[in-house]
C-alpha cells in the first residue's frame, strides 16, 4: 500500500514538469534526476531506477440494482443437439456478488510499447468454439496478426459470421468438427460481433487489438491488465449491452467516463481502480 | 459652232456642289467604317479574346511558377544523378559480348572493354563522367556501325532482287519470242543462280537486322534511368512551351492590332462573325422552310471551350459567388510581422504564396484593379481549399476588397493564424463568355447534341441570324432582368419575330421537339445529372393529374408520323365490358360471350377476345327484333374495334361504377363541393365555390345552382352504379380464423405489408409517397355507406374485384399464425385500423339527402330547362319540363329519355338525375373516371398537342388581366376601393397555399406609383404578369392554372350560365404550375428532320419501355431499381488500405491497368476521384443514415468531435488508390469530407425499404435480441440491381403475372399487380437492358441437360454426390427449404426453395453465388459453404472446391428432372385395368398425376416426397 502510495506521488510530480524535459527518453529518469528524495523510495521498493517499469491494471465491476436472472433462450433448430444444453442470454451475465462479466477494457493507445514476457502471445493461436450451440467464449480476445481458430465442436454445421468492420468481414461454414482460422490485420475499435445464422441465438463478441493489453471481466466482475508499461495510457471500458461504461461508481463516488475512455497512470505494480458499480439503468439499452 | 468658254452650267456653283457631295460621301464613308468598327459583337469577341489571354497567360504563370522552377531543378539533378551513376557494366560487357559475334567488331569491342576497365579504375567525379560520356559514345558508334552495315546488306538486297526480276523478265522474253531450249535453260540458270543470291543477302540482311536491334536494346537497357530521367524533364519543359505557344496564339501583337484598326477593319479583319449552317435543322419562315443559320456564337465565343483534358467540364463558367474556407498556418504572433518571423519573405504576392500558395495577377479580368488570383499552386493550402485561378477576392474575413492591395493586406493582416480564413469569391464569367453548362449533354463535341450539328436556335429558339442582342431576340427571365438589359442593351421585347428565345425558366421546353418519350430525359446510367428535371416533373404532373383525360395531347400527325409526346386515353375497351356486364341481356348470348366480356375486362389489351366480342355485338344488333341486348350496348360496339395509333394512359380517377357500394351521400357531398376539405393533398381538382372573380347576377347564379349541380351529380352517380359482389371473410370454421380484428395489429400489417409505398397516412408521418391517396382520414370517408366497411375489406383482399384495372395491387393478405397460437385475417384487423382512422373528420353543411326545399326545388327545374333548351324550342322545352316526355315519344334518344316517367310520383329524383347526367358530361368527370353511360365520352378540352405554337390572337384573354392587377393590388396593399366581392358558407375561401414567398423586387418599381407593375412584386409572378398584360401564351397558360374560372370576370352577365368556363382548379403549387407550363409550352408540333429525332437503341428503348411501366405501377416505392451512387472526392489513402481477400479467381474484380491509373490521378485539391454505387449504411434504431468515426463506431448523438466518416455498402467493384475494392469485402468508411466534396445520385427506388429497415429490427429485437441489423434487408423488398443478371426472363414474367413465395423469411410479399402481359414483358426486359443481359431468350448450355452427360462421365454419380452436400446436416438444407422439408426454426433464418432454383435464377449467378454470396448481396447471411482452399468433406463429393460448386450448381439447375429420375409410374399404373389403350391419367387426376401418389414410401422425416432424393438423404 505504501509503495503504490510513494509512486503515485512521484508520477503525480513528475508529471507537470514533463513537456519541458522531453530530451529524457524515459520520464521517470527525469524524476529520478530532478527528486533525489523521491527516487530512493522508488529504488528501494520497486528496484532499479531507468529500467522499463511495468504495472497491472486490475479492477473489478460490480452491477448496482438487483442482479437479473440471464433470460432463456429456446432452440427452435437442430433441437435434438442444442435442445439439450440450457441455452440462457449471455448479453449481461451478473455473477454472485454482483460481479458483471464479459466487460471489456483494454488500452486504446496504439503504440504502446510490449512487455517482452507478452511478446510471444502473438504465436500463440486463440480458439473459438462452436459448442453446446453456443460459442465458447462469448467473448474472445484476438492481437493484429495473431490467429484466431474458430471450431466446431457439435455434431450440426455452424457457420460463424464476423462482422468486423476495419478488417473484411468473414462467413464461412464450419462444418461438424471442422474448422477455419483467421487473422486480422487491422485493430479494431469496439468488439466486433459473431454470429451464426443457422442458429440465430448464438452470439459471441472478438476484441481485435494491436497488443495484448485487453482483458475481459470474469464472472465475478474482476478484470486484469497485466504488465502494462508505466506511464498515462488510456483505457476502453465496454460492455455489449450497455456499449460504452459511461459512468461508474467508485467508493460511492460517481465518475463520468467520456466514451468510455479513461485515462490513468499505471505505476510499477498494480493499479488498482477498484470496485466499479455500474447503475443498471445503463444496461437498459 | 465655234467651241466657246461657255459651260452650261456655273462651274463655280459645280466646284461647291462637287465638295460637298465630296465631303459627305467621305464623312459617310467614315460613319460607315466607325459603326463597321463598333458592332456590338466585336467588343466582345475583343473582350473574350482578352479572356483567353489572360487565362493562357495565368497558366503559363502558374507553370513558371516557382514551384515548377523547383521541380525542374529536382528533375534536372535526378539526371545529373542518373548520369553520374555507375553503369551496370554487366550490362555493357553483355553488349560487347553481342557485339564480338560479328568479327569485324571485334577490335572496336576490345576497345570498348579498355573504356570501361578505365572507368571502373577511375575515381574521380569529373574524369569519371567525361568517360563515362566516352563509352556510351562508342558503344552507341558501334551500334551505328551496325545500322550501316544493315543499311549496306539491305542495299545490296535490293539489288540482288533488281537483277532477279531482271533475269526472269529476260527469261519470260525468251518464252515469248521463242528461243532455243538450250538458250532458255541458260537463261532459267542465271535466274536460278540469281535466286540463291537473293536468298543468301535475305538472311544476311535479317542477322545484321536481328544483331543491330538486340545492341540497340541492351545499349537502351543500359542507359534506361538516364534516358527516363531526361524524358521527364523534357516532359515537365514541353508543357511550359505549350503553354506560352497557346499564349502566343492568343496574345495580341502587332499585326493583329494593326487589321483590328479602324477603316483596315472592314477588309477581312481578323474579327468576324461566326457562323453555323443548319441546312438539315430548318426554321419555318412564313410557310417556307429554310436552311438555319445561327450566329450566337459570334459573342458567344466560349460556348464550347472546355477545360483541357476534361471536354465535359466548361472552361469559363457562368459568373457565381463562392464563400470559401482558407485555411492559415498556425503560429503564434499575428501579421507580416510574424511572417518576417517565420521566414516569410519578399513582397505581398511572394508571401501569400508562401502561406496560401496563391498569387494575385497583376492586372483583373473585367476591372483592372479587382484582386484577381492568378496562379494557385497545385496541392498548396489554396488548391485544397478550393482557390482556382481567375477567382475574384470580393470579401476577406467580412471586410470588402475592391482593390489588390486591400485584398493582400487584409489576407496577410487579417487572420487569426490556426484558424480558417472566410473569404467569399466570384468565380467565373459574365455573359456572353461563360461557356455552355452541361457539356456532356449539350454542345461539346462529345455530348449528344454538338454545336456543329445542332446549333442553338433549335433549341433555344430566338433569331439566329442576328448579330445584336435586341434583334436575337432574347427574352428576360424576370421584369428585373428585362430592366437591366434594356439598359445595357437597349433591349425590347421584338413582337415581331415568332420565336423568340425561350426564357430560361422554360428552356427545358424545346426538348419536346425530339424526345417524344420524355422518359429519356429522366437520369440515366450515363447521365445521373437530370437532364431536364422541371420538364420531366411538368410530365408527371401530367400524368398523375390526369390532364390528358380532357386535354389531348395527341403525339401522331398521321399513323407513320410522330409529331410530339402521345398522351392520350387508353381505347375504353375496359369500361365498354364494364357496361356489358351490366346489360340484363347478356346472360342470354351464352356463357362463351360472358367469357369475353369477363377477359376484355380485365385483359382490355388481348386482341382476341375483343374482336369476337365485337363480332356479337354486330351480329345481335343485326338481328333487329330478336336482339337480345340493349340499344346502348350496340352503340357502344364501335368502341371495342381498334384506332391505327391508340392512346396508352390509364384514366387517373378511381372506378365510379359501382360507387354506391363504397360510399354514400354525404361524403360524396362534401367531397365534390371541395375535394380538400376531405383530403388535402388530393389530385383532384376542385370544380365548385370559384367564386373569387364572380360579383353580382353571376355570383348569384352559381350559388344557387352549384349545390343542386352537386346533388344531382350524386344523384345519378349512386343511382346508375352497378351491383357489387363483396369478398367475403375468411370464415372462422373453414379457414380457421379464431382471433378477432384488432387495431393494433391492424396498424402493423399498414404499416409493414406495403400500404406505405404508396399511400400516405398521419399514424407515420416518415411515409410520404403520393401515388395512392392519404388514408389518415380513409375511416370517415367509409363510415358514409352502409356498406363502406365491407367495401373496404373487399378492396384490401382483392382490388381487381372493383377495378380490374385498378394501380392498387393486391398485398395477398392470407390468414397469419400469432405467437399465441391463434389464426388472425390481417385483412380483418387493417379494415378495423382503417375504419378508425378518421382524425374526427366529418361530413359538415349537408343538405338533406332525400328532399328539396322548394327553392332548390326551383333551382333544379331552371337547371333541367336549360338543358331541355339545348334539345329543345323554347315552349317545347316547357313542356316537357311540365310533362316529362310522354310514352308516344320513346323514339327519342339521348339523355332526354330519362324524363320518361317524370310525370310520375319520383318527379324529384328523375329531375335531378337528368341533371345529374347533364352535369357530370358538362364537368367532363369521365374524364378521369369510369362512369355508367359515358363510356363514349370524349375528351372535352382543347387538344394540346401544339398549344406551345397557339397564335395569342387565338387566345381568348377576355377581362383576366384587370382581375389579375385587382388580385394582385389588394394581395400588396394597393389601395383600391373595389374590393366588394362577398363570399358565402358554401365555399369556404381556400385560396390553395401558393404564391407564398411574395417578396417585391422594388429595386425598379417604388410602391409609391399608384398601380402595381410587374416589377413592383416578386420576379416570377412579375414575369407572368408582364406576359398576361402583352396577352402571350405564358401569361394565358399560368393564370388558366391558377384560377381557369377567372376568365369568365366580368363576362357572366353576357354568358348564359352553362356557357361558363369549367376548367376546374388543380391544387398546383408555384413550381408545379411552372413545371406543367414547361411542357404544355414545348409542345410544338414541330419536329424537325427525322435524323434528329431521338431515337434509341433498341437496349435503351427496352429500358424506357420499362421504366414507363414501373413508374406506373410504383415498383420503386417498394424496389431499388438504381443504387446510391457516390462520386466521391478523398483524399489519398483516406479510406484505409485495402485488404486482400483470397477468394475463388473467377469473382476478382476486373479493372483495366488504365481504369486503376486514373484512380490515382491526384487532382489541384490533393484529392483523388471515385465512383462507389451502393448503399449507404442506415442507423438500424432510426433509419436515417449512420455516421461513423475514423473506426466505424457509430457516432453518438452530441458528440461533436469525431471525425464523420459514413460507412458504405458497395454494390459495384470500386476502385480506391488505384486498387480495387470488391463487393461484399468490407463497408467502406468515407471521410465526409470526401463525400461533402464530390456529387451524390440518390437511389432510384426503395424507399418502403429504407423506410421498414428500423421497424422490422425493431420488430425482430421482441423475438430474438440478436438480430444482426444487415439480415433486416433480406426481410424488406430486393433492390432489384442486377436482377436481369440473376433471374431466366420467362420465370421473371411469371412471376410478376403471379407472384409466389420465394424468402420465407420475408415480412411482405410481392403483391399481384394487375399488369397485361406486355406490361410484364416490358418490365422483364427492362432489367435485362439495365445489366446487359440476354433478353428475350438466352440460351446457356448448363440448363441444356445434354450436359449433364459429359458432367456424369468425369464424375460418377455427379448430382447424386452434389445431393449429398445439399442434404448432408452441415450445409443447405440447414436453412433452405428443399421440396417439402422445411427447417424448423425461426421463419427470419429461413431460406428459399431450392427446388425452384432451376427455374428462377441463371446458372452462372447460381454458380458464383454458392462460391461467395456477399460478392452478390452483401447484406446476406449466407455462408462461405465451400471455401476456395478447403473443399468440403470427400465423403460426400470427391473433388476440388471448383468441382464441388459445378456439382451443386449442376444439381440445382436440373433439380426438376434430377427428381423426376426417381419417378416409378409403377404404383400408379398397377390401379389400371389392364386395357392396353387407357392413357396414364384418369380423369380425375390432373394431366401431371399427383406425386403423392407415384412417389416411393416417404422418407420419416418428410410428409411428401415431391423430391424423392432429397428424402432420401435427409435421414
Amino acid at each position: 500500500m505504501f509503495a503504490t502510495a510513494v509512486a503515485f506521488w512521484s508520477v503525480s510530480i513528475q508529471s507537470a514538469p514533463r513537456s519541458s524535459h522531453s530530451m529524457y527518453a524515459n520520464p521517470r529518469c527525469s524524476v529520478a534526476l530532478l527528486l533525489p528524495l523521491g527516487i530512493v523510495s522508488v529504488v528501494l521498493i520497486a528496484g532499479p531506477a531507468c529500467a522499463d517499469e511495468w504495472g497491472s491494471v486490475k479492477g473489478r465491476f460490480t452491477y448496482a440494482g438487483d442482479a437479473p436472472s440471464a433470460s432463456e433462450l429456446k432452440a427452435d433448430k437442430d433441437i435434438e443437439v442444442c435442445g439439450k444444453h440450457k441455452l440462457v442470454s449471455e448479453e449481461l451475465a451478473v455473477g454472485a456478488d454482483r460481479g458483471v462479466a464479459n466487460i471489456v477494457v483494454f488500452v486504446r493507445d496504439k503504440g504502446v510499447k510490449v512487455h517482452p514476457d507478452l511478446a510471444a502471445t502473438k504465436n500463440e493461436k486463440v480458439i473459438l468454439d462452436n459448442k453446446g450451440c453456443r460459442f465458447e467464449p462469448h467473448v474472445s480476445f484476438v492481437q493484429t496478426g495473431q490467429t484466431l481458430v474458430i471450431k466446431n465442436s457439435d455434431t450440426v454445421g455452424h457457420n460463424s459470421n464476423v462482422a468486423t468492420i476495419k478488417n473484411p468481414p468473414s462467413n464461412s461454414l464450419i462444418p461438424t468438427g471442422g474448422e477455419t482460422s483467421l487473422t486480422f490485420a487491422s485493430d479494431e475499435a469496439l468488439p466486433a460481433q459473431v454470429t451464426c445464422n443457422i442458429h440465430p441465438w448464438m452470439k459471441a463478441w472478438l476484441v481485435v487489438r494491436p497488443n495484448p493489453y485487453a482483458a475481459i471481466s470474469k464472472p465475478d466482475g474482476t478484470f486484469e491488465i497485466k504488465n502494462v508499461p508505466a506511464g498515462e495510457i488510456e483505457l476502453q471500458i465496454w460492455h455489449e449491452k450497455a456499449g460504452y461504461i459511461s459512468e461508474v461508481t467508485v467508493g460511492g463516488k460517481p465518475e463520468k467516463i467520456a466514451k468510455g475512455r479513461k485515462k490513468i497512470k499505471v505505476i510499477s505494480g498494480d493499479t488498482d481502480l477498484g470496485e466499479m458499480a455500474i447503475d443498471a439503468n445503463l444496461f437498459k439499452k | 459652232m465655234p467651241a466657246t468658254e461657255q459651260t452650261w452650267r456655273d462651274l463655280k456653283v459645280l466646284h461647291v456642289v462637287f465638295s460637298v457631295t465630296a465631303i459627305l460621301l467621305l464623312l459617310s464613308t467614315i460613319a460607315m467604317l466607325a459603326v463597321d468598327h463598333n458592332r456590338p459583337w466585336k467588343k466582345y469577341q475583343r473582350g473574350f479574346q482578352a479572356l483567353e489571354t489572360w487565362s493562357a497567360a495565368a497558366k503559363v504563370d502558374e507553370q513558371d511558377s516557382s514551384s515548377f522552377e523547383a521541380t525542374s531543378k529536382e528533375l534536372d539533378a535526378s539526371l545529373a544523378k542518373a548520369r553520374r551513376a555507375d553503369l551496370d557494366s554487366g550490362i555493357a560487357e553483355a553488349f560487347l559480348t553481342q557485339v564480338r559475334m560479328v568479327p569485324a567488331d571485334a577490335e572496336a569491342a576490345d576497345r570498348g572493354q579498355l573504356d570501361i576497365d578505365m572507368l571502373r579504375q577511375q575515381s574521380d567525379p569529373a574524369e569519371r563522367l567525361v568517360l563515362r560520356g566516352d563509352l556510351l559514345q562508342r558503344l552507341s558508334d558501334i551500334a551505328s556501325r551496325a545500322k550501316f552495315r544493315e543499311d549496306l546488306c539491305a542495299g545490296h538486297l535490293k539489288l540482288c532482287k533488281a537483277k532477279l526480276d531482271k533475269n526472269r523478265a529476260d527469261y519470260e522474253l525468251g518464252v515469248a519470242e521463242n528461243a532455243t531450249p538450250k538458250a532458255l535453260a541458260s537463261l532459267l540458270a542465271v535466274a536460278d543462280a540469281t535466286r540463291v543470291q537473293v536468298l543468301a543477302a535475305t538472311l544476311d540482311t535479317q542477322a545484321a537486322n536481328t544483331h543491330r536491334k538486340s545492341l540497340e536494346a541492351t545499349l537502351k537497357k543500359l542507359t534506361a534511368t538516364e534516358d527516363a530521367a531526361a524524358k521527364s524533364l523534357a516532359d515537365h519543359r514541353q508543357k511550359l512551351l505549350l503553354l506560352a505557344k497557346t499564349l502566343k496564339d492568343r496574345a495580341p501583337n502587332f499585326g493583329k492590332s494593326v487589321l483590328e484598326l479602324p477603316v483596315l477593319d472592314a477588309f477581312n479583319g481578323p474579327l468576324r462573325i461566326d457562323q453555323l449552317w443548319l441546312p438539315q435543322l430548318t426554321l419555318n419562315n412564313n410557310f417556307r422552310d429554310v436552311a438555319r443559320f445561327d450566329r450566337c456564337n459570334t459573342c458567344h465565343k466560349g460556348m464550347d471551350k472546355s477545360l483541357p483534358g476534361a471536354p465535359t467540364e466548361g472552361a469559363y463558367s457562368q459568373t457565381e459567388t463562392i464563400p470559401i474556407q482558407l485555411p492559415t498556418a498556425p503560429a503564434a504572433g499575428g501579421g507580416v510581422e510574424r511572417g518576417a518571423e517565420e521566414g516569410v519573405k519578399g513582397d505581398g504576392n511572394d508571401q501569400l504564396e508562401q502561406l496560401y500558395g496563391f498569387r494575385l495577377s497583376p492586372h483583373g479580368l473585367f476591372r483592372s484593379e479587382a484582386p484577381t488570383v492568378g496562379v494557385v499552386v497545385p496541392e498548396s493550402t489554396a488548391a485544397r481549399a478550393g482557390l482556382m485561378s481567375g477567382d475574384v477576392i470580393m470579401d476577406v474575413g467580412g471586410a470588402k476588397t475592391l482593390i489588390r492591395t486591400v485584398a493582400t493586406t487584409l489576407l496577410l493582416e487579417a487572420p487569426q493564424w490556426g484558424k480558417p480564413l472566410e473569404i467569399v469569391v466570384q468565380r467565373g464569367v459574365p455573359q456572353p463568355y461563360s461557356s455552355h453548362p452541361r457539356l456532356d449533354l449539350f454542345v461539346g463535341s462529345t455530348s449528344p447534341h454538338p454545336m456543329q450539328t445542332f446549333g442553338c436556335t433549335i433549341c433555344h429558339q430566338g433569331q439566329g441570324s442576328a448579330t445584336s442582342f435586341m434583334w436575337s431576340s432574347h427574352s428576360a427571365n424576370t421584369p428585373k432582368q428585362g430592366h437591366q438589359w434594356h439598359d445595357e442593351h437597349g433591349w425590347a421585347n421584338n413582337h415581331h419575330w415568332i420565336y423568340p428565345m425561350l426564357p430560361q425558366r422554360f428552356e427545358e421546353s424545346s426538348c419536346l421537339k425530339c424526345h417524344h418519350q420524355v422518359v429519356d430525359l429522366e437520369p440515366s446510367p450515363q447521365f445521373p445529372e437530370p437532364p431536364a428535371p422541371k420538364l420531366v416533373e411538368g410530365y408527371h404532373l401530367i400524368r398523375q393529374y390526369g390532364c390528358y383525360g380532357c386535354h389531348e395531347i395527341n403525339g401522331w400527325a398521321n399513323p407513320e408520323k410522330r409529331i410530339g409526346p402521345d398522351m392520350r386515353l387508353a381505347p375504353n375497351y375496359h369500361e365498354v365490358a364494364e357496361s356489358l356486364v351490366g346489360d340484363p341481356g347478356l346472360p342470354a348470348l351464352g356463357n362463351a360471350v360472358a367469357r369475353w366480356v369477363e377477359e376484355v375486362r380485365s385483359s382490355p389489351d388481348g386482341k382476341e377476345a375483343r374482336q369476337r366480342l365485337l363480332d356479337t355485338l354486330e351480329r345481335d344488333a343485326a338481328a333487329g327484333p330478336e336482339a337480345k341486348l340493349s340499344r346502348r350496348s350496340h352503340q357502344l360496339a364501335t368502341l371495342l374495334k381498334e384506332p391505327e395509333t391508340p392512346g396508352t394512359l390509364p384514366k387517373v380517377g378511381p372506378s365510379l361504377r359501382y360507387v354506391a357500394s363504397k360510399v354514400g351521400f354525404d361524403w360524396l357531398y362534401a367531397w365534390l363541393r371541395n375535394p380538400q376539405e376531405f383530403r388535402p393533398s388530393t389530385k383532384m381538382p376542385r370544380f365548385f365555390g370559384l367564386w373569387d372573380h364572380l360579383s353580382g347576377k353571376g355570383l348569384e347564379e352559381s350559388q344557387r345552382y352549384e349545390p343542386i349541380e352537386i346533388r344531382s351529380m350524386i344523384n345519378y352517380l349512386l343511382g346508375s352504379s352497378q351491383p357489387f359482389q363483396y369478398v367475403k371473410p375468411y370464415d372462422q370454421q373453414r379457414d380457421g380464423i379464431t382471433a378477432a380484428p384488432d387495431i393494433q395489429r391492424g396498424k402493423k400489417v399498414v404499416q409493414v405489408r406495403g400500404c406505405l409505398a404508396c399511400h400516405q397516412h398521419a399514424d407515420f408521418p416518415e411515409a410520404v409517397s403520393t401515388h395512392g391517396p392519404n388514408l389518415s382520414r380513409i375511416g370517415a370517408k367509409m363510415a358514409s355507406a352502409p356498406n363502406g366497411p365491407a367495401w373496404l375489406y373487399s378492396w384490401l383482399r382483392e382490388p381487381a374485384r372493383y377495378h380490374p384495372r385498378t394501380l392498387m395491387p393486391n398485398v395477398l393478405l392470407e390468414p397469419v399464425s400469432l405467437p399465441n397460437g391463434k389464426v388472425s385475417d390481417p385483412a380483418a384487423d387493417a379494415t378495423a385500423y382503417l375504419l378508425g382512422s378518421t382524425e374526427s373528420w366529418k361530413p359538415s353543411d349537408i343538405p338533406a339527402a332525400n328532399s328539396l326545399t322548394p327553392a332548390e326545388r326551383d333551382a333544379t327545374n331552371e337547371l333541367a330547362l336549360m338543358y331541355l333548351k339545348e334539345r329543345f324550342p323554347a315552349v317545347r322545352a316547357a313542356e316537357v319540363l311540365k310533362n316529362g316526355l310522354t310514352a308516344d315519344q320513346s323514339a327519342i334518344q339521348g339523355d332526354e329519355r330519362m324524363l320518361l316517367g317524370l310525370a310520375g310520383s319520383n318527379r324529384d329524383a328523375t329531375l335531378l338525375n337528368y341533371v345529374g347526367k347533364k352535369t357530370i358530361a358538362k364537368l367532363a368527370c369521365a374524364g378521369c373516371h369510369d362512369i355508367p353511360g359515358f363510356e363514349d365520352t370524349k375528351a372535352a378540352g382543347a387538344a394540346l398537342a401544339d398549344w406551345g405554337r397557339k397564335e395569342s390572337s387565338k387566345i381568348a384573354f377576355e377581362q383576366v388581366s384587370h382581375f389579375v392587377m385587382h388580385q394582385l393590388e389588394e394581395k400588396h396593399g394597393y389601395s383600391h376601393a373595389e374590393s366588394g366581392h362577398s363570399h358565402t358558407a358554401l365555399a369556404p375561401r381556400a385560396e390553395p397555399a401558393v404564391d407564398a414567398p411574395l417578396a417585391p423586387d422594388l429595386a425598379y418599381a417604388s410602391k409609391a406609383e399608384a398601380h402595381l407593375t410587374p416589377e413592383s412584386i416578386d420576379s416570377d409572378t412579375g414575369f407572368f404578369l408582364e406576359k398576361l398584360l402583352a396577352h402571350d401564351r405564358e401569361g394565358f397558360l399560368w393564370q388558366k392554372l391558377r384560377a381557369p374560372r377567372s376568365y369568365d370576370y366580368k363576362k357572366t352577365e353576357n354568358k348564359t350560365y352553362n356557357e361558363r368556363y369549367r376548367m376546374p382548379q388543380f391544387p398546383f403549387n408555384a413550381e408545379q404550375r411552372e413545371a406543367v407550363m414547361t411542357f404544355v409550352l414545348g409542345l410544338v408540333a414541330e419536329p424537325p428532320a427525322p435524323q434528329f429525332i431521338h431515337k434509341p437503341t433498341p437496349r435503351e428503348e427496352a429500358r424506357l419501355k420499362g421504366l414507363v411501366v414501373a413508374e406506373q405501377y410504383n415498383c420503386s416505392g417498394c424496389h431499388s431499381l438504381e443504387m446510391d451512387r457516390w462520386d466521391i472526392r478523398y483524399k489519398p489513402e483516406s479510406l484505409g488500405p485495402a485488404q486482400a481477400v483470397a477468394d475463388y479467381p473467377f469473382l476478382s474484380p476486373h479493372f483495366t491497368a488504365h481504369d486503376s491509373q486514373k484512380s490515382l490521378v491526384i487532382d489541384r485539391q490533393g484529392r483523388r476521384h471515385a465512383t462507389l454505387i451502393g448503399m449507404p449504411q442506415l442507423n438500424p434504431e432510426t433509419g436515417k443514415p449512420q455516421l461513423a468515426d475514423e473506426d466505424g463506431v457509430p457516432i453518438e448523438d452530441g458528440d461533436t468531435e469525431a471525425v464523420v466518416h459514413r460507412p458504405f455498402m458497395l454494390w459495384q467493384d470500386a476502385l480506391i488508390d488505384g486498387e480495387a475494392r470488391p463487393v461484399g469485402a468490407q463497408n467502406l468508411l468515407v471521410p465526409d469530407d470526401a463525400f461533402r466534396a464530390g456529387v451524390h445520385y440518390p437511389a432510384r427506388g426503395g424507399d418502403l425499404a429504407r423506410l421498414l429497415f428500423p421497424v422490422v429490427i425493431a420488430d425482430e429485437k421482441q423475438i430474438n435480441p440478436n438480430v444482426k441489423p444487415d439480415d433486416a434487408w433480406g426481410w424488406l423488398p430486393p433492390p432489384l440491381v442486377g436482377e436481369g443478371k440473376k433471374v431466366q426472363s420467362g420465370w421473371l414474367h411469371k412471376f410478376l403475372l403471379n407472384p409466389q413465395t420465394i424468402r420465407p423469411s420475408a415480412v411482405l410479399r410481392m403483391p399481384k399487380f394487375n399488369f397485361q402481359s406486355h406490361e410484364a414483358a416490358s418490365l422483364v426486359n427492362y432489367f435485362a437492358s439495365v445489366d446487359g443481359a440476354e433478353y428475350p431468350y438466352a440460351y446457356d448450355a448448363r440448363l441444356d441437360e445434354s450436359s449433364l452427360a459429359e458432367a456424369e462421365r468425369l464424375h460418377p454419380n455427379h448430382l447424386e454426390s452434389a445431393l449429398k452436400i445439399v442434404t448432408n446436416n452441415n450445409y443447405c438444407v440447414k436453412c433452405h427449404v428443399v421440396g417439402s422439408y422445411a427447417p424448423p426454426g425461426n421463419p427470419k433464418a429461413l431460406a428459399p426453395q431450392l427446388e425452384r432454383v432451376h427455374e428462377r435464377l441463371q446458372p452462372d449467378y447460381v454458380h458464383g453465388w454458392i462460391a461467395n454470396p456477399k460478392r452478390f448481396l452483401p447484406y446476406t447471411g449466407m455462408p462461405v459453404n465451400i471455401p476456395f482452399d478447403k473443399p468440403v468433406s470427400q465423403d460426400l463429393y470427391v473433388g476440388s472446391s471448383e468441382q464441388q460448386l459445378d456439382a451443386i450448381t449442376d444439381l440445382l439447375m436440373h433439380f426438376d428432372s434430377f427428381a423426376k429420375k426417381n419417378l416409378s409410374l409403377e404404383a400408379y399404373l398397377k390401379q389400371q385395368p389392364s386395357a392396353p389403350n387407357q392413357p396414364a391419367a384418369t380423369p380425375q387426376n390432373p394431366s401431371v398425376p399427383d406425386a403423392a401418389a407415384v412417389s416411393p414410401p416417404p422418407a420419416p422425416s418428410t410428409k411428401d416426397s415431391r423430391s424423392p432424393g432429397v428424402a432420401t438423404n435427409l435421414k
